[in-house]
């Protein structure tokens, strides 16, 4: 039995069985599936399984191999992180809602075929956004509608490009495609949603954090990896993605350094982070495909860190804004404490994970003779640590103590945390670990003189920017403000295009309640609806016919198509 | 906007700044060992031997490409504030 089932399968059978336990029974339930998972999964042969027949095609349920392995591993320990950290919320439909979400990251990332992916993809879609919602305040369901819209957007894109590839003649395999026609570029796009392509990268901003303390630290470590897995399988070499890589880990540290919220700081680092991976999958090469995979593991543990310290101090002050935290560092000194891990392994300090895998990617970049890329990665890895390693922890824990003098943080976060921290420093310390369960066999060494001493002279000249910027009063002060992203073409144009559409209907409603049944009958030049028209027709001659024009034609074909 | 610095720079602050300068001064001295191994020939003390660039051999360039690059990060940062930020409830108009 063990050893045979799908991982997916027992995450949502434990997210089921949770939502009927309470208390010690659920929370001891929750902690137990990403441990069996684990013991399952570990005991899986290699190989494709679980095949059926679906409309004569052959699909794959359970495809095992090193890539889906290490995946599929990544997202056991994360969960049991998540779990262990969210142990105290007592909120069924988070509870429910993080297992079944980690279950579709399960399902996509051991699909061996399109239609499985296709439907974990909206698994992960559907279940994450309670997680949103699940916040519960006023402005709750707007964001997480902002975020299911391009999520489920996602999944139509895959939808149309599954359909146009199967039915081209292309195999419903889950393998390497080629980008080159409709059907392989919707499928990419599918993907680049999720990954939070720049133009397609707000949902993430605004949906992270909007989530709940909890919440956060799943959504963090889940959809935009699946998604990384699902470039890595399928678009594997694609130029395209050097370029997209490129200005995704550039662009977002710009908007970091201006942001207040704190958990939008971390949003906009995730982009950043993903840009990395994206260069090392679109190189193609082994050490490419290698370091954008390693530093997706690493991700999960360090981002997952973050948010974790984040959601502490979101959980005992009740705000994410720069501008009023400070001086938490003598009433959390754990907190900051691994606040601090996360800080440094996202910024590639030495002895810690993002060392040892994001200078693969850079390595990959250089040999592969990408020197813009390469330089333009280095400014990205600079600015990094700028408003991720220095930015956060100092604006949270030191910085202006405002005398907010606070619990330190639950003992399961606490837990959570260490645990995440022993991953950060031990995957810093012994990649081997991590080097031997990689697809392609590994050739670098991190541990260098020169790459510790150029990374340390990065990294401490860049916190001496900070410094000196700091000091000197050119920094630009923490303020309860929000920046303009390029959501903002659609929330604002959302509000005029909603009116357009609904104006008619709107002006019909109030004609229909005005009721003037005498006017209609004795003056019907008179009438409200009537009198609109006239009045249209007189100020905007060109819409009116338009509009004339294009209802006459409709009618035309219908009745055409009719008879 | 007022240009306050939030860091009160009290002696245990000055303290940790004095260490903090030392060893970035340091740092950047760690490249002569480079420059003397490529002057000498001496292998061990060459430790930028198997560089992509050649601007990664020059003297302090990951130090001053950190330092300029986030200094310039900062002011473009504040460019691009006077162009996006918005009130709180921007959205709520």
């Amino acid at each position: 039995m063990i050893g045979s089932l799908h991982p997916a399968l027992i995450f949502v059978l434990g997210g089921l069985l949770a939502m009927f336990l309470r208390g010690r029974a659920r929370s001891v339930t929750m902690l137990a599936i990403p441990v069996v998972g684990l013991i399952n999964l570990l005991a899986l042969p290699l190989g494709q399984h679980m095949q059926l027949a679906f409309l004569d095609q052959t699909l794959t349920l359970l495809r095992v191999d090193k890539l889906s392995l290490l995946f599929g591993v990544l997202f056991h320990i994360g969960s049991f992180l998540g779990i262990l950290y969210a142990l105290h919320v007592k909120d069924t439909v988070q509870q429910v809602s993080a297992p079944v979400y980690v279950a579709g990251a399960l399902g996509a990332v051991f699909a061996g075929d399109l239609l499985t992916l296709l439907l974990s993809w909206e698994v992960l879609a559907v279940s994450s956004v309670f997680l949103i919602w699940a916040r519960r305040e006023k402005d709750s369901f707007g964001i997480g509608l902002r975020y299911l819209i391009p999520q489920l957007g996602s999944g139509v894109l895959l939808m149309v490009g599954i359909a146009l590839h199967v039915g081209g003649g292309g195999s419903i395999a889950f393998d390497k495609m080629q980008l080159g026609n409709l059907a392989t570029l919707c499928i990419f796009l599918g993907f680049g949603i999720k990954c939070a392509f720049p133009g397609f990268h707000t949902w993430l901003v605004e949906g992270y954090p909007g989530s709940t303390v909890t919440g956060g630290v799943f959504l963090c470590g889940v959809t935009t990896k699946v998604a990384v897995y699902a470039m890595a399988r399928g678009f594997a070499g694609t130029e395209a993605l050097i370029a997209i890589g490129a200005v995704m880990a550039v662009f977002p540290i710009f908007y970091a350094v201006i942001e207040n919220d704190l958990r939008k700081v971390l949003g906009y680092s995730m982009i950043n982070q993903i840009g990395f991976m994206m260069v090392g999958i679109g190189i193609g090469s082994e050490m490419g495909i290698n370091g954008a995979v390693a530093h997706a593991f690493n991700d999960v543990f360090f981002k997952g860190l973050l948010f974790m310290s984040m959601g502490a101090v979101m959980l005992r002050t009740g705000t994410m804004n720069a501008s009023d935290l400070g001086g938490l560092s003598k009433s959390m000194p754990w907190t900051a404490g691994f606040c601090c891990v996360g800080a440094a392994s996202i910024s590639a300090f030495p002895l810690f994970c993002g060392f040892v895998s994001k200078s693969m990617i850079m390595v990959a970049a250089a040999d592969a003779h990408y020197t813009l890329v390469w330089f333009l990665l280095l400014f990205a890895a600079a600015g990094v640590f700028h408003h991720a390693g220095i930015k956060i922890p100092f604006f949270a824990f030191w910085a202006h103590d405002q005398g907010l003098r606070v619990k330190e943080a639950p003992r399961n976060m606490l837990l959570a945390m260490g645990g995440a921290t022993i991953m950060c420093v031990g995957i810093g310390c012994f990649p081997m670990f991590l080097y031997g369960n990689l697809p392609f066999p590994v050739d670098y060494h991190p541990y260098t003189a020169f790459h510790i001493v150029s990374q340390l002279q990065l990294l401490f000249f860049a916190a001496l920017a900070f410094t000196t910027l700091q000091l000197t009063g050119i920094y630009p002060p923490e303020l309860r403000s929000i920046n303009l992203d390029i959501d903002w073409f659609f929330r604002r144009s959302a509000r005029g295009i909603a009116a357009f559409v609904t104006g008619p209907a709107t002006r019909a409603r109030a004609a229909w309640n005005a009721r003037s049944w005498d006017l209609w009958v004795h003056n019907p030049l008179k009438h409200p609806s009537v009198a609109a028209f006239i009045r249209r027709v007189q100020f905007r001659p060109l819409e009116t016919s338009v509009f004339v024009v294009i209802t006459l034609l409709f009618m035309f074909l219908a009745f055409g198509l009719i008879t | 906007m007022e240009h306050h610095p939030p860091i009160t720079v009290t002696p245990k602050v000055k303290k940790i700044l004095i260490w903090f300068f030392s060893i970035c001064a340091i740092l950047m001295l760690i490249d002569m060992f480079d420059l003397i191994g490529r002057w000498t020939g001496s292998h061990a003390l060459e430790f930028k031997s198997h560089r992509h660039f050649a601007a990664e051999g020059w003297f302090g360039f990951y130090a001053v490409y950190g330092l300029v690059g986030c200094v310039l990060l900062v002011l473009a940062a504040k460019v691009l504030r006077i162009v996006v930020m918005r009130e709180e409830g921007y959205y709520d108009r």
